[in-house]
């Protein structure tokens, strides 16, 4: 009881001192000059602590669950808020007025049988381009040049509820030199004009960086490699040789891709190493500088892949893990319990994102995941089906050999 | 009894343990039965007779076959043996008299048909079995490696209660990446029958047009039996009586066994909705009797697939993010591996997850009924109906007009949703129709 006691005094203590601009303010402090573990989990509790207060959705929830936020003395015992959640429930701090520049940024809804798309409003998008900035610098350019840039999704201006063009604008703003062209709209993108101006980087030998989506990569390398087909064909009916190396656009050494977004939208989805190797065939780009984002709408931060070129790690493409910031913190849990589970185990991924402290920060994804060292193997979405029938076993014969 | 015969029965007993064939085991497989085919077939009483008995023997507990057999599929899975109520499976072909006036409907023909077994319950496709051997035809089985024993069983028991009946079943099983094996037994079938969602038997529309077995009279050689969806209905008089705990309890085993993962399991109750606030009451009565059978009689399975977990997952935290914000949806759970109660005022015909997840919605009328099961017409298998002698008749009437146009194969009482007869048209009866057809 005397332990009960004084634990609610702690929480209220800490409640009280935590007022709005305080926590902003630490986050911001944290996110640009990183602090150690301990720190990080310190802080985590009471933004934690604030968002119970100032969110009253989360509030109810944990009140739901039968938390009692002061006996949350571990960032591990954070209740998760599904990323179902923003789809149905208001999660943003009510403490204040929204900023002028406060953002609205939408799921794509894409999500199989789900209508509805997410909502989640930023109050304080400098947090969230600190955030985004300061991971982009460490994972894509951590050589600290500034290069051409192109972008294969819309740029904020063209869609301003997409967190993905939010996030390239500032990629773009911090990182770019003169030379960009945004050539996607929300019909889609313009192919011809990306061929254009990754050629027009090559004659110059202006190292690019590309932005996009995976899918948007696809359509990129499938248009090149059909022109390699068209070009080596018209060749050997003039009996000239063709060659494959003078047909792809040979982009000069520095130049990047950062892919992101995996299977959505594609029929036939482009695995990592598949990314890698077609970006290496056709753009000339060396694998390490093929790097995966993994982000959501609902999180202000983001994972990219550990390759050569941004650690010390070197896993094959396939099996490549991707590092989270210092003020990113990751699980696996038990989709039953939403414990975490052992180390190595398979579960389900979620994350303490420092960066969301104006709405929730345990999130509870719906990909799978585990956790190896430092990093996250991404295992993508989890297979399930809405409808149960006799159904389990007729795909083997349908993939059966011709 | 011959080398090929002592092979393929043998293979039958190699497959409780999952062990699976080399391709000439199936060549084997098909040389043997279509040995059988040529000889004189037993007489059709003979056949109704050994099957009657091999199900009476599968489909009891109490009986050393049928403990066994459920006892190792509920070991495998980690599952209670309570929740795979084979008699249930079983039931339509244990009463000889019935089983023979149903084997008297179909054509004799003699024809080697290959089944691919479908993973999801134990039993599943035994109408299709059982049907094809009464009409004198000889079948290979292709069970999948989740659940190899069921089958096995069946066609030891066969062979055991009458040598020349089980001389026409070769069972097999192998995992679905051995696409060589399942090439090689649609290669020397006449027809296959396959079990799997529909996307997947779309694309098998070139199968149909080649590749299995000899031209046949215009008759489909592939016969495909896809994902599909079952309810129950329920009349506000029927909650409003004596019986409605009763019902309840119903419900709730009936959403309980097999753990929903055969396509006769109920997904959603529709209610008839009086005051406002039944539905909901009742769905909190069902979410009780839901939990009284998980602590008591039917425990959940030990532990759930990650997959079926996130589906659960999934479904428990929309609801429960709606419910915070909408009066027109509850959640009701047990902790996971247990059971999930969804009460959405509004929604359509909703298909689950599995393993004790059950949306309950109210209709007002007939009409409000149809608009709800509207996006499953066409994918009904059954609809289990209770209704009151109260409800007037020109309201059942209307209900029962709604129901038909699913196109439900099966319309009964609840506790009859899971044990179809044997002339049930399994997915609108396209395979009965064709060994009914000359």
């Amino acid at each position: 009881m005397v332990c009960d006691t004084v634990v609610v005094i702690i929480y209220e203590a800490v409640v009280e001192s935590v007022s709005l601009m305080t926590i902003l303010d630490e986050v911001l402090d944290f996110i640009q000059r990183p602090g150690s573990r301990e720190g990080f989990d310190a802080l985590a509790l009471r933004v934690f602590a604030y968002q119970v207060d100032h969110v009253p959705a989360y509030r109810s929830y944990v009140a739901a669950l039968g938390v009692e936020p002061a006996a949350v003395r571990r960032v591990d015992q954070i209740p998760a808020v599904s990323t179902l959640a923003f789809k149905y429930a208001q999660m943003e701090s009510l403490a204040e007025t929204p900023a002028t520049q406060a953002r609205l940024f939408l799921t794509s809804g894409t999500t199989i049988g789900m209508a509805e798309r997410g909502r989640h409003r930023v109050l304080h998008p400098e947090i969230y381009r600190a955030s985004a900035i300061g991971h982009l610098r460490r994972m894509m350019f951590p050589d600290g040049r500034r290069l051409a840039m192109i972008a294969l999704h819309p740029t904020a201006e063209r869609m301003p509820e997409s967190s993905l063009s939010q996030m390239i604008s500032w990629c773009i703003e911090e990182f770019g030199t003169a030379e960009l062209a945004c050539v996607a709209t929300r019909e889609g993108i313009d192919v011809a004009k990306a061929i254009e101006f990754l050629r027009g980087c090559a004659r110059a030998g202006a190292p690019v960086c590309i932005l996009a989506t995976t899918a948007a990569c696809a359509k990129l390398f499938a248009a090149l490699t059909e022109s390699s087909t068209e070009r080596t064909s018209r060749t050997r009916l003039l009996g000239a040789r063709g060659s494959r190396a003078s047909l792809a656009i040979v982009l000069p050494a520095g130049s990047r891709l950062m892919d992101t977004g995996g299977a959505k939208g594609q029929t036939a989805p482009l695995s990592a190493a598949e990314v890698a190797e077609q970006a290496s065939r056709c753009l000339n780009l060396d694998p390490a500088l093929v790097i995966n984002e993994y982000g959501m709408t609902e999180m202000c931060s983001q994972l990219y892949d550990a390759t050569p070129f941004n650690s010390d790690r070197s896993e094959p493409t396939a099996a490549r893990v991707k590092l989270p910031p210092p003020w990113l913190k990751s699980f696996v849990l038990d989709p039953g319990s939403l414990r975490p589970v052992a180390d190595g185990e398979i579960g389900l991924l979620a994350f303490f994102d420092l960066a969301n402290v104006a709405s929730v920060s345990m999130l509870l994804t719906e990909d799978l995941g585990v956790i190896d060292g430092g990093g996250v193997r991404i295992l993508g979405r989890a297979a399930t089906g809405d409808a149960r029938g006799c159904a389990l076993a007729i795909a083997e014969f349908a993939n059966r050999p011709p | 009894m011959c080398a090929r015969d002592r092979r393929v029965r043998e293979s039958a007993t190699l497959n409780s343990t999952s062990v699976a064939p080399q391709v000439d085991e199936v060549f084997a497989a098909e040389f043997s039965l279509r040995a059988v085919l040529a000889a004189n077939a037993p007489p059709v009483e003979c056949v109704a007779a050994a099957i009657v008995a091999t199900c009476c023997q599968l489909g009891s507990i109490e009986h050393p076959r049928g403990c066994a057999a459920v006892t190792a599929i509920a070991a495998r899975w980690g599952w209670s043996a309570l929740s795979l109520p084979l008699d249930r499976v079983c039931a339509p072909w244990s009463e000889f008299d019935r089983v023979l006036a149903f084997a008297r409907t179909l054509r004799a023909r003699r024809e080697l048909i290959g089944f691919i077994m479908p993973a999801n319950l134990p039993g599943a496709g035994l109408h299709e079995v059982a049907a094809a051997i009464l009409a004198g035809c000889a079948v290979i089985i292709k069970t999948a490696a989740a659940e190899p024993i069921f089958f096995a069983e069946f066609a030891r028991a066969l062979a055991e209660v009458d040598a020349a009946v089980g001389a026409r079943i070769a069972v097999f099983s192998w995992g679905r990446k051995q696409t060589d094996l399942t090439k090689a037994m649609s290669a020397r079938c006449d027809r296959i029958v396959a079990f799997g969602d529909d996307g997947t038997i779309a694309q098998l529309e070139p199968a149909r047009a080649s590749g299995l077995g000899q031209p046949d009279r215009g008759l489909s050689r592939f016969v495909g039996f896809g994902a599909r969806v079952s309810g129950i209905v329920v009349t506000a008089g029927a909650i409003g009586g004596a019986g409605r705990d009763a019902l309840a309890e119903t419900i709730a085993k009936e959403v309980s066994v097999f753990e929903q993962r055969g396509c006769l399991s109920p997904h959603h109750l529709f209610v008839g909705e009086t005051d406002g606030l039944a539905t909901r009451d009742f769905a909190e009565e069902i979410a009780a009797a839901l939990e009284r059978l998980a602590r008591g009689p039917l425990p959940p399975p030990r532990a759930l697939a990650l997959e079926d977990a996130i589906a659960i997952r999934r479904v428990r935290e929309a609801a429960r993010w709606r419910a915070l914000s909408e009066q027109s949806v509850r959640l009701w759970e047990g902790a996971l591996p247990g059971w999930t109660i969804v009460y959405d005022r509004d929604a359509a015909f909703t298909g689950g997850p599995g393993f004790r997840t059950l949306t309950i919605s109210p209709f007002f009328d007939p009409a409000d009924l149809a608009r709800r099961l509207a996006p499953v017409t066409g994918r009904v298998e059954a609809m289990g109906v209770k209704f009151s002698t109260a409800d007037s008749r020109d309201y059942l009437a209307e209900l029962r007009e709604v129901i038909g146009r699913t196109g439900a194969s099966w319309i009964c009482e609840p506790e009859r949703m899971q044990s179809p007869p044997a002339d049930w048209p399994h997915g609108g009866g396209e395979f009965l129709r064709m060994l009914r057809a000359s």
